[in-house]
């Protein structure tokens, strides 16, 4: 009971976190020097089409309205003008895709609960909502591909090099993590697409960029193309790889001292199960924390290997979206981040105290 | 009697090229149904000569020679010969260990139940329903309360003590018979340490088992063993049956050994130490120590009025803190000039607290804390500075209380700076040397950094680094616990010698009662927050009030055996 009072805590307290997020965003953005409507008619544009595009966009109304309209556009449930047709706050029939009024006051004044709206690209005009989903699921696959091989590549090199501590094997792993470690993703993200790709590409038959699905080359269909995931996933895997080796290489020779090693031994339990029972599973608590955020840093978009690889996730999204001052676009990525990002701290905290009992009360 | 283990000649060395010896020829049997007791101070290799046994020894430290013989039914086996393969069958079904730290030993992501079956299951198929009742009964066994819960416990939910019964029953699950208990009480508290002790005893007579029993605390190895190993730096000082071993010791080092434990039942000047043993000839000063006369008449130099601290129980997931816990409720009491107070109290009473709140490092929740007449809590700035100048502590822990990177000199000469600003160069190096001089090292250790000293002088230099401001009054906190008893009488003695010389008044807090009551004029007893009760030594030793201070004494190792008990 306790546990769920204090999640319900952590939960508000995510949404004030998000609040400031889009607050901050929302107010930088209009601090940045630029026009989203000479942006998208470019510089030969009139002065009566930017004022129109303008209009269109709600650009001419002071920030704070601005601000407060996006803020009733995002909240599930909003108040509206279903009277005035020219009202900034008018409630547009065909605006959100599920809505319900609740109620509409005798001014003219309707309740409705929604889904929270993103609002519409400045440049594509497709709502917001749409582009992130489209964009997530291949950002996530990315990132996931590339944590699991980190973990599991990198546990099993870091165990074993404790194991063997000081042989070849063991200084070997640790220069490659090393070298790992400093290597700038996107250099790795080149080098490694001109080799596997381009200069290996005969034998590898790997693309230098592409995504999970692609339009077949009749233009008849979409077609999984999951090979196209291996080079950005390893790109993307090397340095949590190699920050897991070493991280669970240290944890697992701290571990081996403990106490409660020696007692297993003393037991009179085979080796493989003191190390695959009693030290394995307590080694990998450090692992578990700094891979999980890595993780939900990588779910942000990792925006040199999406864009190198041409991987349409939410890094590259975003870039684009930066790129031609496309303010609902940046705040819907900025957005979608910040909730994975609050929603990975609370679950990696019931995770936690899951693989730790002393956590738990 | 038949012989169980027959240890002949063990030889230990560390390291590969250059070897180094640690242990060296030692022999010893044990017999079946006895109690072999291992004692030496840190250092003596007597933890690793147990471990030697069953092949449980560190990596870098290897078996140079020797022979270590086990009678499995009275068929020998050579466990030390290189043609026991699977030394992994002897562990824990023929010869068990538990350890010194209950907290440590135990795994701390698994359950209590599946860590004892999984010892089970090592030496012997047993079926789900079988396991767990093999456990249960063995949780009885040891006896633990509530098994059933137990054994779906974590190892972080259950007590010291309790710990230490889970580890002996996991000990027992593969019925071995020789137990090789190392230091398995002095993690814990006297009372705590006394239930073990019957427990082990119990387990010897009921099922006939065979321990070998080390410790660096000979009063304790008195209650249990029948035969006495003493060890001291890898070697053999003495061994023989306990009776004969405590009646006439023939080495000076066990003479030593057992003289340096401050007695229970008189006070001598000055606690003899085994040097003096070695160095003695002919008859050692006996002198008793004449009561200190103190004016209680006259204002405390510290008085503290109901005093109150609550510390914040941090709560489960989420969240920062939960409750409060009172560590320390409504105490009151006075230390008078001169005098030295024991305050003593197992884990967690609150002595330490009490300490703490005095030296302002904590806050008090209530009460107020008077030093020489002034409200310590309303002190500021240069007022501030005088008191801590005046008040000093000397802590527990001599490996962690001094900054490895700092020489003694800088140490020293810190602390000369902030409350001695009149001093030049000069007169510091002066009062450095002095002060190294009266705590009973030399003027050449003044660049050493702390590593360079054994521990028992890195506590003097914390006595001399809290003697530099020139303070009125020290803070004892434990600080002698960490130490070996031969280097504990040495310190005490300094402890008494400094606080004649320099009029100093002393709050001693300590778990240990027998140095609690030679050291101090008056003894205060903390349980769970308060104070139990106070008064001078003798009479809080032979006439306890309370029923708590009563068991507290009587679980002091080797009561029974002085002469305090009968009177």
């Amino acid at each position: 009971m306790i546990f769920f009072k204090k999640l319900a805590g952590r939960v508000l307290y995510g949404l004030a976190v998000l609040l400031g997020v889009v607050t901050l965003i929302f107010f930088l953005f209009n601090v940045l020097p630029g026009d989203p409507a000479r942006m998208m008619l470019g510089q030969r544009a009139d002065m009566s089409s930017l004022e129109g595009i303008r209009k269109e966009l709600g650009l001419d109304k002071p920030l704070y309205l601005q601000y407060i309209r996006y803020l009733n556009d995002l909240s599930p449930v909003s108040l509206h003008n279903s009277a005035d047709k020219d009202s900034y706050f008018f409630l547009d029939p065909g605006k959100y895709k599920s809505s319900k009024t609740v109620f509409t006051s005798s001014g003219g004044i309707s309740m409705v609960v929604k889904l929270p709206w993103l609002g519409r690209s400045f440049q594509s005009r497709k709502p917001v909502g749409e582009m992130v989903s489209e964009a997530f699921p291949n950002t996530m696959a990315l990132a996931l591909a590339a944590i699991l091989i980190a973990f599991f590549a990198g546990t099993l090199l870091g165990t074993f090099s404790a194991l063997k501590k000081d042989s070849w094997y063991d200084r070997g792993t640790l220069l490659f993590s090393a070298l790992g470690m400093s290597v700038p993703s996107f250099f790795a993200a080149i080098l490694i697409a001109w080799f596997f790709a381009y200069k290996l590409g005969h034998i590898t038959h790997l693309n230098l960029t592409g995504n999970i699905y692609e339009i077949d080359d009749f233009g008849r269909g979409i077609k999984l193309e999951l090979k196209n995931l291996i080079l950005p996933a390893i790109t993307l895997g090397i340095r949590p790889l190699s920050v897991v080796v070493q991280l669970s290489r240290n944890s697992m020779l701290e571990v081996l001292n403990q106490d409660y090693i020696r007692t297993a031994y003393a037991k009179g339990l085979k080796k493989s199960r003191v190390i695959g029972v009693h030290a394995l599973r307590n080694s990998l608590n450090p692992v578990v924390t700094a891979i999980s955020g890595w993780f939900a840093s990588m779910l942000a978009g990792v925006v040199f290997v999406e864009y190198i690889f041409g991987w349409r996730g939410l890094g590259y999204m975003l870039v684009n979206a930066l790129n031609f001052y496309d303010l609902p676009v940046v705040l819907g990525c900025v957005l979608t981040t910040s909730v994975i990002f609050v929603a990975v701290n609370i679950s990696m905290d019931i995770i936690y105290a899951l693989l730790d009992p002393r956590i738990r009360k | 009697m038949a012989v169980l283990l027959e240890v002949t000649g063990l030889c230990l060395a560390l390291g590969g090229n250059s070897p180094k010896t640690l242990v060296n020829n030692i022999s010893f049997t044990l017999g079946e149904g006895k109690v072999l007791g291992i004692v030496g101070e840190s250092g003596s290799g007597k933890s690793l000569t147990a471990l030697s046994i069953t092949r449980l020894l560190p990596e870098n430290i290897t078996m140079a020679s020797g022979k270590i013989v086990f009678y499995n039914l009275g068929e020998a086996v050579e466990l030390s010969s290189p043609e026991i393969k699977d030394i992994r069958n002897y562990r824990g079904k023929s010869i068990a260990m538990i350890f010194q730290e209950p907290m440590t030993s135990l795994n701390p992501s698994m359950r209590c139940g599946r860590q004892i079956e999984e010892a089970i299951l090592a030496h012997r198929k047993t079926k789900p329903a079988a396991l767990k009742e093999k456990v249960i009964s063995l949780l009885h066994e040891v006896n633990l309360p509530r098994p059933e819960i137990l054994y779906d416990s974590y190892p972080h939910q259950l007590s010291g003590g309790q710990r230490q019964r889970l580890m002996i029953a996991m000990a027992l699950s593969a019925d071995p018979s020789v137990l090789i208990a190392d230091e398995p009480t002095t993690a814990l508290d006297v009372t705590v340490q006394k239930n073990i002790i019957l427990l082990l005893q119990k387990l010897k007579e009921s099922r006939g088992l065979s321990i070998i029993f080390i410790s660096h605390d000979l009063r304790l190895i008195r209650e249990i063993a029948d035969d006495v190993l003493v060890m001291r730096k890898g070697e053999i000082s003495e061994y023989a049956e306990a009776g004969k071993l405590f009646a006439e010791p023939s080495s000076a080092y066990t003479k030593g050994l057992i003289a340096c434990q401050p007695p229970l039942d008189h006070k001598p000047e000055r606690l003899l130490t085994i040097r003096d043993f070695e160095m003695a000839k002919g008859e050692l000063p006996r002198e008793e120590r004449k009561s200190n006369e103190i004016d209680y008449s006259q204002e405390p130099i510290l008085r503290i009025e109901n005093l109150s601290v609550n510390y914040s129980v941090p709560g489960g997931l989420f969240s920062k803190r939960a409750g409060s816990f009172k560590a320390v409720d409504k105490v009151s009491l006075e230390i008078y000039p001169g005098e030295t107070l024991g305050l003593v109290g197992e884990s967690g009473c609150g002595k330490t607290t009490i300490g703490k709140t005095i030296l302002k490092l904590i806050q008090a929740n209530e009460g107020d804390i008077y030093f020489r007449g002034m409200r310590i809590g309303s002190l500021r700035s240069k007022a501030l500075r005088t008191f801590r100048k005046s008040v000093q502590v000397v802590f527990q822990d001599p490996f962690s209380s001094l900054n490895p990177r700092q020489t003694i000199q800088s140490m020293l000469n810190e602390a000369l700076e902030v409350h001695k600003p009149g001093l030049d160069l000069r007169g510091r190096r002066d009062r450095i040397a002095e002060l190294l001089i009266n705590v009973g090292l030399t003027e050449d250790d003044v660049y050493k950094y702390p590593h360079q000293f054994s521990g028992g002088q890195r506590q003097r230099i914390s006595i001399a680094r809290s003697l530099a401001p020139e303070p009125e009054f020290l803070v004892l906190d434990e600080s002698v616990s960490a130490l070996d008893v031969s280097v504990q009488a040495q310190v005490l003695n300094l402890l008494n010698d400094l606080k004649e010389k320099y009029g100093l008044s002393y709050l001693f807090i300590s778990h240990d009662l027998s140095v609690v009551k030679y050291m101090s004029d008056r003894i205060v007893v903390m349980h769970a927050g308060i104070i139990e009760e106070s008064g001078d030594p003798e009479k809080i030793f032979h006439h306890p009030e309370k029923e708590y201070t009563r068991s507290l004494i009587s679980a002091i190792p080797g009561y029974q055996y002085s002469s305090a008990s009968t009177s």
